[in-house]
């Protein structure tokens, strides 16, 4: 396939972790120039140094404005600026409403929801000049929550809507920035084996959520990647706004 | 899209036309079906490069379907992709529409995409698998105040479509909706007017990223949507509206 983002420069937020990494390497396979974003700095260098010289790391805490100003001036000093931001980076801790503390309930919104909109703000001042792509994490769960998961799937609905009022400020005001959310169902990666609950095993639990999934298999993050390439891509130009469902029919 | 085979009904003009040209591009063969045997020639070129063959049909007439299916395997073997794009819509107040006019909506949107389905899937399940794209409509999800019976057929399309993809993921059969908006096909410029640019101009602003849609735009989801890329994507209704639907 011909690469569909050459001289594009992305970062992707949590870049490091399971489906941070393969959503970089498969934007670095279309052309991209790559920054892997992460809290664990060292992983997002490791990350960085296997995809090779189209790629650098920057220390990242997706909460903080300042840790933002600072990744994206070093992103602006290597490579000029920044023309698609992928916020991936999340925060899933299981408990019902009963276990849930109150902070845990912080801690959720605080990643999920702080980290999408200061990435959203400074994506958006960022590439507002000659425009690009913002696409957010979202997930299924926040299309209908669930009994375990009221700070996840709150956390996640809030960065659909959030997806909506940003891709239409921009439209008003004339940036060429498209933002879409994107909702996977559960991906196979570490962030799902912390949601193996106590006492039960990986296949075990894998077997059951796999059972929530018409199309048999739990998604993969290549199958994420795949929506993420197409959706940075000119291939995407009239989507904005929009939920990119990935989830192997699980929310039909 | 090499040595993949599609069938795309309504396919000689707007997003129809668009989507076979760009999965011709990448190397598919297409059966291109359309009711004007006079459009045929829109397609011609494909149809001269051995990349497609023209079928007129009818796609709200059962019969239409065998003679489709038959002339496909018989040109290229096999069918990998259905994307029911042929539909209709009329728009009148609620009492100056007439049964007819609601038996026409439901068969031209409902029908046809049901028809289509039925007839591919015994070869998609032989086949091991498909993907099936149902070209909806954003008005099949948000009414608008007008074009009830074109809604109220395009919502029931994206409940057809839901629940085959619910059926089809055994078969590794895959059933998505594409949710254009305003998108500047034939249809649109035939009711554009005398002055068809200005229309499309007036309309823009209606739209969050402030422009019309093209049919390509539609086409390059669809066949994303068709490809191997998107096969743990099944049951969604993609919105591809340049905002709309998030108004």
């Amino acid at each position: 396939m011909t690469q569909r983002l050459t001289h594009k420069v992305a970062l992707v937020t949590g870049g490091a972790g399971g489906l941070g990494q393969a959503i970089c390497a498969r934007l670095a396979a279309e052309g991209a120039r790559v920054v892997v974003a992460d809290i664990d700095h060292t992983k997002a260098q490791q990350v960085a140094a296997n995809i090779g010289s189209g790629a650098m790391a920057v220390a990242l805490d997706v909460t903080l404005e300042n840790s933002w100003r600072d990744g994206l001036l070093a992103v602006t000093a290597k490579w000029g600026g920044l023309d698609i931001l992928v916020n991936n980076a999340g925060y899933l801790k299981p408990a019902t409403i009963e276990d849930a503390t109150l902070h845990d309930w912080q801690t959720t919104q605080r990643i999920n929801g702080d980290g999408v909109f200061l990435g959203c703000k400074f994506g958006v001042a960022a590439m507002k000049a000659k425009g690009g792509v913002i696409l957010n994490l979202s997930s299924t769960m926040g299309l209908r929550g669930t009994a375990k998961h009221p700070a996840y799937s709150a956390s996640k609905a809030a960065v659909r809507l959030l997806t909506q009022s940003v891709a239409k400020h921009c439209g008003e005001q004339g940036y060429k920035i498209r933002v879409v959310a994107i909702l996977p169902g559960a991906v196979e990666t570490d962030m799902l084996r912390q949601n193996i609950p106590k006492g039960m095993t990986e296949e075990a639990y894998f077997k059951q959520v796999r059972a929530h999934h018409p199309i048999g298999r739990l998604g993969q993050p290549s199958d994420i990647a795949n929506a993420v390439a197409f959706l940075a891509s000119d291939q995407a130009s009239f989507i904005t706004g929009s939920d990119f469902i990935v989830d192997g029919g699980s929310s039909v | 899209m090499r040595g993949k085979v599609a069938i795309i009904t309504g396919g000689t003009a707007g997003i129809g036309r668009a989507t076979a040209e760009l999965m011709v591009e990448r190397g598919a063969k297409v059966v291109i079906t359309g009711r004007d045997m006079a459009r045929a020639k829109n397609i011609q070129p494909m149809v001269d490069a051995g990349a497609a063959i023209f079928i007129q049909q009818d796609t709200t007439v059962e019969a239409t379907w065998s003679t489709v299916i038959a002339a496909t395997l018989e040109s290229f073997g096999r069918i990998d992709i259905l994307v029911n794009n042929a539909g209709r819509i009329i728009v009148k107040p609620l009492d100056q529409l007439s049964h007819e006019d609601m038996k026409i909506m439901v068969a031209a949107n409902l029908d046809s995409t049901f028809l289509g389905m039925r007839s591919v899937w015994p070869h998609m399940v032989a086949q091991g698998g498909g993907a099936i794209i149902n070209v909806s409509a954003l008005m099949g999800e948000r009414t608008v105040g007008i074009g009830l019976a074109y809604s109220a057929a395009k919502g029931a399309q994206q409940a057809l479509s839901k629940t085959a993809a619910l059926e089809g993921a055994a078969n590794n059969i895959r059933v998505n909706s594409v949710l254009p908006g305003l998108i500047w096909s034939d249809g649109w410029q035939r009711m554009a007017g005398p002055e068809p640019d200005k229309t499309k101009a007036n309309l823009g602003p209606t739209i969050p990223i402030k422009r019309v849609g093209e049919p390509g735009e539609i086409a390059r989801a669809i066949a994303f949507l068709a490809s191997d890329e998107a096969r743990y994507i099944t049951g969604i209704e993609l919105a591809i509206d340049g905002g709309k639907s998030a108004t």
